[in-house]
């Protein structure tokens, strides 16, 4: 009868478990509906006595709709749950020692019950009341496991932390652990649903039930210390525990997904040393996070979003404060920095700068990529890492590293947005933003280093191109009143920039441009040869080439143009021109070359081959006229054959020039032809942050420094 | 009887020790019967599956046990780790020793590397509970019933495997440290 009742309240369990599916995912306990139908053959009493001795079926519901359920029953049983305890538990004959420990039981689960829907404390000392008469008989599994339950849930009630922590573990030694080796023996035997199964039949319930009350109802009141040893429970519970019965809890409506990525935390890189205490708060934050991130994509930045965001970044430093461990510190600034970036790129999109104070630094999250970097390969167990291993502790700083530059990147290109949309206040924002991008090269100068670049992503290297770049704009570009120093520091910038992603074609007439600014150009070759010079005997860029690795042939293209002095000065000068006004160029020095050269010859045929010889005689070559023999009167004196020979001479020289000329420009056109016609690279890299051509600029920057 | 006064005596300890984090109903699961009885005659049959299930079971929940013992360790969590080790030693007495307690299954094909496994995963546990006599006692108890097979294969340390004899050097090496 027990089970046949616990089979229905199951079945019911399950339709609504599934349809109460919570945001994060958090499991929302299921409510069983009514087994009016088993209880129909048994009295008003019997069928809310059947409801209790099985309440560990549904104790985990959601207050609304525990309240409703409870009220279901009220009305199917014709006897409200009060009622029900006025008349037949606390005022009903009880006969016999048996009889007394049921109804203190019955008594202390229905006033949990109450607690449970409706919050008021004085049900839960009711409860806790009825459950201590218990106390005599607790080897009564059934007994042991209310009585534990029903004080955690007091410790909770008062925020006794140490005693919310005594009693789950009591409850799993005292219950649990004796309960495993019997229930696997019915379950083997088939007989978990025998009338005589016991207790034992409920572990699977009791396990569901333990896992909401550590992760989710000790988070609802707000238990945000002191849980770690709990962590063990936890552990066990997702061992094979909590969704291993689904023939009795079906997976889908068991917290099983929930446990698994609290265990994934708890055991991966954004622990804190396995601390449970820990992991909930930052699962807690996580989720406030996505809320507020889910009303900035629906409602802007408006004052629900404000509020949202308020409330993640506390919940953020309730993480952070509860963080013993580098670790734990490190996995709290990757989440809030993302937090500030998102922030501030929602702020240039939307174009509105609402006040939001978010208690955390970008010089917080350097600080903590400090010490993670600074333990080196002797200390970094020390800092939380040792379960997880040295995989994680490098992803870990990665990962740091990423979030800062990001946040940095995002912020530093607000500043300049506002700085082109409030003109009057374009100098102080560039230099904002200037300011930023300086704050990560000094970062980038610091880490990047040869015996430190374990923890360095591969897109650090291009994002200090786009800081150094991002700086030389600031003041170049968006400041309408540099100084005399910020100029001079654009066009170092610049260079920098240069020097770490050489394939960034816009960024070679911009040097110009700030060179031009200071009346500098002349120094241009000077400060962008060994570049030039540099990249053309890179054995990175050389394997890279050779292996046909992404980009490669946009890279030779570059590779090929810098080794070309002429193509150096198109890249910095030709820009504006454009490829058809220098290939026109061409065009008209050829022409220029060829009004040259019959110009020449024209000389040629009046001088004649000798002082007084007729003109055109022993002109060699293709543009001599044959000789005009009727002509021989006119042959020059040595005075005109003197002059004629030296205008020849000039028109010879011009000619050379030109030659010279033209083989250059025809010889550099093509190269600079081809990296116009380079893809966008800086564009690629920007937007995919795992290029694998991130990993050349790694390489290229080392082995410059080496 | 002798395990009621062991529950006894850990209690009394723990209560000791319990001062400072506060006072929980937690430790009275110290006087409860042990679990698992011990088996004087060897299982046969769907009982010998049961206990390797039950011992299988065991082994991976005390992995679980060290790995939140270590995690208190190394955040030099002073209140947890005097809360857990009372859990622990009541777990070890109520359960754990009593599923140790037979000398067959040391000596049964199908259970002695399990059997192994335990103990060594219990001394484990124990030096991070900083009981190095309890460590050695388990040495003691291992050197006693392996005698002559320190060659088996044993999953220790923690994560690899290696021979018993490397198993019980270390262990000797580590007792004190935890």
């Amino acid at each position: 009868m027990k089970h046949t009742i616990a089979w229905i309240l199951l079945f019911a369990t399950l339709v609504a478990g599934r349809a109460s599916a919570q945001s994060e995912s958090v499991p929302s306990e299921s409510v069983p509906s009514s087994p009016v139908q088993s209880a129909s053959a048994s009295s008003e009493s019997d069928a809310w006595a059947g409801y209790l001795d099985f309440a560990y079926v549904y104790s985990s519901a959601e207050p609304e709709a525990l309240a409703a359920r409870l009220r279901e029953y009220g009305r199917e049983t014709h006897m409200s749950l009060d009622d029900y305890i006025t008349r037949r538990l606390e005022t009903g004959a009880a006969e016999g020692d048996d009889a007394d420990e049921v109804v203190a039981r019955r008594l202390a689960i229905a006033r949990l019950l109450q607690y449970l829907a409706t919050g008021e404390p004085d049900a839960l000392e009711a409860s806790v009341t009825a459950v201590r008469a218990l106390e005599g008989r607790l080897g009564r599994h059934e007994n042991r496991y209310w009585y534990h339950y029903i004080l955690a849930h007091r410790a909770l009630e008062k925020g006794h932390r140490f005693d919310f922590v005594g009693d789950v573990l009591s409850l799993w030694l005292g219950v649990v652990v004796p309960l495993e080796a019997p229930y696997e023996t019915l379950d083997t035997l088939s007989l978990t649903e025998s009338p005589n199964s016991g207790f034992a039949a409920a572990l699977p319930y009791i396990y569901e039930n333990v896992a909401r009350l550590v992760l989710i109802r000790s988070q609802q009141m707000g238990l945000d210390r002191d849980v770690d040893p709990l962590g063990a429970i936890v552990r066990l519970l997702a061992d094979g525990r909590v969704g291993g019965h689904p023939e009795v809890i079906p997976v889908a409506a068991s917290s099983k997904e929930y446990l698994a990525r609290i265990i994934e935390r708890l055991n991966g890189p954004e622990s804190d040393a396995g601390s449970l205490t820990f992991t909930l708060a930052l699962f807690e934050a996580t989720k406030l996070h996505d809320q507020a991130r889910g009303l900035l994509a629906s409602e802007g930045l408006g004052p629900k979003t404000i509020e949202a965001m308020r409330l993640a970044s506390g919940a953020y430093q309730t993480a952070l404060d509860r963080a013993d461990t580098v670790q734990g510190e490190c996995a709290v600034y990757r989440r809030v920095l993302r937090q500030l970036g998102e922030v501030y790129a929602a702020k240039q999109r939307l174009g509105v700068d609402p006040e939001l104070e978010i208690p955390f630094s970008i010089e917080g999250a350097i600080e903590v990529y400090a010490k993670l970097a600074l333990a080196g390969d002797d200390g970094w167990q020390d800092l939380g890492y040792r379960a997880t291993g040295r995989e994680s502790y490098t992803t870990a700083m990665r990962g740091l590293w990423e979030e800062i530059q990001e946040t940095i990147l995002n912020a530093a290109s607000y500043y300049l947005a506002r700085s082109q949309e409030a003109p009057h206040m374009s100098d102080e924002s560039a230099r904002h933003a200037a300011r930023l991008y300086e704050r990560y090269l000094s970062f980038f100068e610091r880490f990047a280093t040869a015996d430190q670049r374990g923890g360095v992503p591969d897109s650090a290297y291009f994002a200090a191109h786009e800081a150094a770049k991002g700086e030389g704009d600031a003041y170049l570009v968006y400041a309408t009143h540099p100084l005399p120093d910020e100029v001079e520091l654009a066009t170092r910038r610049y260079r920098s920039a240069l020097t770490i992603f050489p394939f960034d074609r816009k960024l070679w007439p911009a040097l110009t441009g700030a060179l031009e600014r200071q009346g500098r150009e002349p120094e241009y070759m000077e400060l962008v040869r060994p570049v030039a010079a540099w990249v053309s005997r890179s054995r990175s860029v050389d394997t890279w080439i050779a292996k046909a690795e992404p980009g490669a042939e946009s890279i030779a293209a570059m590779r090929r143009a810098l080794s070309d002095s002429l193509v150096i000065m198109y890249l910095g000068f030709g820009e504006d021109a454009g490829i058809e006004e220098l290939e026109q160029s061409v065009r008209e020095l050829r022409s220029e070359r060829e009004t040259a050269a019959s110009q020449r010859a024209e000389l040629e045929r009046e001088r004649g081959a000798e002082p007084g010889a007729a003109r055109g005689a022993l002109v060699a070559g293709p543009a001599a006229p044959a000789p005009d023999l009727d002509a021989e009167a006119d042959a020059p004196g040595p005075l005109a054959y003197a002059e004629l020979t030296r205008k020849i001479a000039e028109v010879s020289g011009q000619l050379g020039k030109l030659d010279k000329q033209i083989e250059a420009r025809s010889r550099a056109l093509p190269l600079f032809k081809a990296t116009l016609a380079m893809g966008d690279l800086t564009g690629e890299l920007r937007a995919n942050r795992s290029h694998p051509l991130h990993a050349l600029l790694r390489r290229m920057y080392h082995e410059k420094r080496s | 009887m002798r395990k009621d006064w062991r529950g006894w005596l850990a209690s009394a300890a723990c209560s000791a020790l319990f001062a400072c984090a506060g006072q929980t109903e937690f430790q009275d699961a110290l006087v409860l019967e042990p679990t698992a009885a011990e088996q004087s005659t060897p299982l046969g049959g769907p009982a010998l599956a049961l206990r390797k299930q039950e011992m299988q079971r065991a082994h991976r929940d005390m992995l679980h046990f060290h790995t939140t013992l270590e995690s208190l360790q190394q955040r030099k969590d002073r209140n947890g780790l005097m809360l857990f080790s009372q859990f622990l030693d009541a777990y070890m007495g109520m359960h754990l020793d009593p599923l140790l307690e037979s000398e067959w299954q040391s000596r049964h094909p199908e259970l002695m590397a399990l059997d192994a496994n335990l103990r060594l995963a219990k001394a484990e546990v124990l030096i991070q509970m900083r009981s190095p006599q309890r460590v050695q006692d388990v040495i003691e108890e291992l050197q006693k019933r392996y005698a002559g097979r320190e060659d088996m294969l044993v999953e220790f340390p923690i994560g690899k495997q290696g021979t018993l004899r490397d198993g019980l050097r270390r262990l000797s090496e580590r007792k004190w440290r935890g």
